[in-house]
């Protein structure tokens, strides 16, 4: 059985595709109630800032990786 | 100053929210799980001496855990400041409102006019709210609503001293000889830098 390594970026990019959700969700939640204050703008930006240098971090450590490899395992067999 | 759903001849006194030793713990909660991927790092490196592999599959799926586990720990932290800087108590000429957010979508709001304040109490209780200088307000209210509690507040003393000086139905004569009925913390000196 073949399991190519695309599979767990796959995982990850399904996490980050949460992630995003909740991010979209607090960032909507700012805007509607703090009504633009200077420390409100201020922490967002922070916080956009620190999840792109994550991201940034994330990708130049992986992008150089081939993902088209493959993990093969063999299925235990019940045949003698 | 302004907040949502200011009326238009609505003059703010004070905007008041919890005190920053609320964020302490989280911020160093947030620290440490933060960290420890970054500390395991170097233990690994440094002085463990192993040199890692950056072109195997082992670490580039470190990599992409932990950079999953960063996200959500800063998003957990982001989420835990809206709710903490969107919770605030304002103190206009004439009414208290409290807004309370309660997770992302949902918001509660209460107004108590200054006409309906009967009785306002503070309560510094313990050596690090005393040393840090923060409590809890207490009104009275003559309205549905019995109790107006404003938690975990700096100057918890001089926030009761301005809701009495608002007081619309005392002349000037009696504001000066009212004091809060209950009060645990020391009368602050005059000069005293406000909030």
């Amino acid at each position: 059985m073949t399991i190519p390594y695309s599979i767990f970026l796959i995982a990850y990019a399904v996490l980050a595709g949460i992630f995003l959700i909740g991010m979209m969700m607090s960032l909507w939640s700012v805007l509607r109630f703090a009504s633009m204050s200077k420390i409100a703008m201020i922490s967002t930006f922070i916080f956009i800032i620190a999840v792109l240098g994550i991201l940034a971090l994330t990708w130049q450590n992986v992008h150089a990786f081939d993902w088209r490899q493959t993990f093969t395992f063999q299925v235990p067999s019940l045949r003698s | 100053m302004q907040f949502p759903g200011q009326k238009p001849d609505e003059k703010v006194t004070m905007l008041v929210r919890k005190h920053w030793s609320v964020l302490v713990r989280q911020v160093i909660m947030f620290i440490i799980a933060a960290g420890v991927p970054l500390a395991i790092y170097l233990v690994i490196t440094k002085v463990m001496n192993i040199t890692l592999d950056h072109s195997s599959l082992g670490f580039v799926l470190a990599v992409l855990g932990v950079s999953a586990f960063e996200l959500y720990v800063l998003l957990f932290f982001f989420i835990f400041w809206i709710d903490y800087y969107l919770d605030l108590w304002v103190i206009t000429d004439s009414r208290i409102v409290a807004i309370e957010q309660e997770g992302l979508f949902s918001r509660r709001v209460s107004e108590l006019p200054l006409s309906h304040v009967q009785d306002v109490k503070t309560d510094v209780s313990g050596f690090v709210a005393t040393m840090l200088r923060y409590g809890n307000v207490t009104i009275e209210t003559a309205g549905e609503q019995s109790k107006f509690v404003f938690e975990h507040i700096p100057r918890p003393d001089l926030i009761a001293q301005k809701i009495i000086e608002l007081q619309p139905n005392l002349s000037p004569i009696q504001q000066q000889s009212v004091a809060p009925a209950k009060q645990n913390t020391p009368t602050p000196k005059s000069g005293t830098p406000v909030i």
